[in-house]
């Protein structure tokens, strides 16, 4: 880790380049290997745009634009989101800048002149935090990512279940009304056989072969309510095997 | 007082064994037969009149007009007759028990194939006294 934190880009802003080169032999003897400087403020918001440190070390007194003008520019941009924190250099350490500074979104404060020890320290903790922060990110959308796939698959099984039910029901609704009508027509044939009752608009043939109609009738029926059990097993079995 | 007994089924079997099992119990001995909601809806419309009393063996199961449909025309118009309505269905399906009892003119609910004691029965239900 102490790599990846040596490894970070670090940007310097100071329109003194004497400034800016003590910073970077600092940082460059406690081994940190990406600097990139700029002695104008005005150039600050392309540079962190396009090329994105992960933080910046920035004077506040400066021609053209000030610190707090530079940190009024990246938070309409919405860089300042905790992801590139902001290290304010300055000589004027009065509560005021200090709180002002804050206020504005800084995280830290370096003084001129500065001491190897202290910048070294303030740096690698800031950075730490950031780090430590990517992580929570990344492990954020990472379980976001799997929460959505979960809820995908419940998804999926919830219509599978809901497939099943309503073939349920279309197989009890098949069972309470067809089958019921020819079942019930045979059992009438077979009171009014047993009644012997028989005249000129129903014979005794006629009823014996209206029972055959009812029986054969109710044989399809069954016949297609074995198909359509089958069919909802195999569906049941492909719904499986995804 | 005027009495009909009107039997609906679009099965032409269930028709003529209600017919034979009405006439046997002794319910009514012309009852009339109809294939059709929509032809008993007519029968009904030209047969109105006061002191009428109709009974209707009505199956819910049928095309075009159902028996649903046949008691909400009913229920909308007001006829001087007075109606009363037994279902009578191939399935024993509680759904169509109790929404049958949002009709006040069912009286009873029949399951196919309608018994003589099933119809016998219906002589002992106070609301048919006077249809008797």
């Amino acid at each position: 880790m102490n790599e990846d934190l040596l490894n970070a880009k670090i940007l310097i802003v100071d329109d003194q380049e004497s400034n800016i080169e003590v910073l970077e032999d600092l940082l460059a003897i406690r081994g940190f290997t990406n600097i990139i400087t700029s002695n104008d403020p005005r150039a600050v918001l392309e540079i962190a745009q396009t090329q994105k440190p992960e933080m910046i070390l920035l004077d506040i007194m400066m021609p053209y634009l000030s610190g707090f003008d530079v940190m009024d520019q990246l938070k309409s941009a919405g860089l300042l989101t905790g992801f590139m924190p902001i290290i304010v250099l300055t000589a004027d350490a009065t509560i005021e800048t200090k709180k002002k500074a804050l206020s504005m979104g800084a995280s830290d404060f370096l003084t001129k002149p500065f001491n190897l020890t202290e910048v070294e320290l303030r740096i690698k903790n800031l950075l730490l935090n950031v780090y430590l922060l990517s992580q929570l990110k990344v492990h954020n959308e990472m379980l976001e990512v799997k929460v959505k796939e979960r809820t995908l698959e419940l998804i999926k099984s919830n219509e599978s279940i809901q497939k099943q039910n309503e073939e349920l029901k279309n197989i009890a609704w098949i069972q309470s009304h067809v089958v019921r009508a020819p079942l019930a027509r045979l059992m009438g044939l077979v009171e009014l056989l047993s009644l012997g009752e028989s005249s000129e608009d129903l014979s005794t043939e006629d009823i014996l072969e209206h029972i055959s109609k009812s029986a054969l009738e109710l044989d399809d029926i069954i016949k297609d309510i074995t198909l359509k059990a089958y069919q909802s097993k195999v569906f049941e079995n492909k719904t499986n095997e995804n | 007082m005027k009495t009909n007994l009107l039997l609906i089924d679009d099965d032409k079997l269930f028709l003529l064994l209600n017919k034979k099992q009405v006439v046997n119990a002794g319910l009514h001995t012309h009852p009339e037969t109809f294939l059709n909601a929509a032809s008993a809806l007519d029968w009904l419309n030209q047969n109105d009149q006061k002191d009428s009393n109709i009974l209707i063996l009505l199956d819910l199961n049928m095309p075009e007009i159902n028996g649903w449909q046949f008691l909400d025309k009913v229920q909308e118009t007001s006829y001087q007759s007075t109606i009363w309505v037994a279902l009578v269905t191939s399935s024993s399906d509680l759904e169509d028990k109790e929404r049958s009892l949002h009709y006040k003119q069912v009286v009873a609910y029949l399951e196919k194939p309608v018994k003589q004691g099933d119809l016998m029965k219906l002589k002992s239900i106070p609301a048919l006294q006077s249809f008797f």
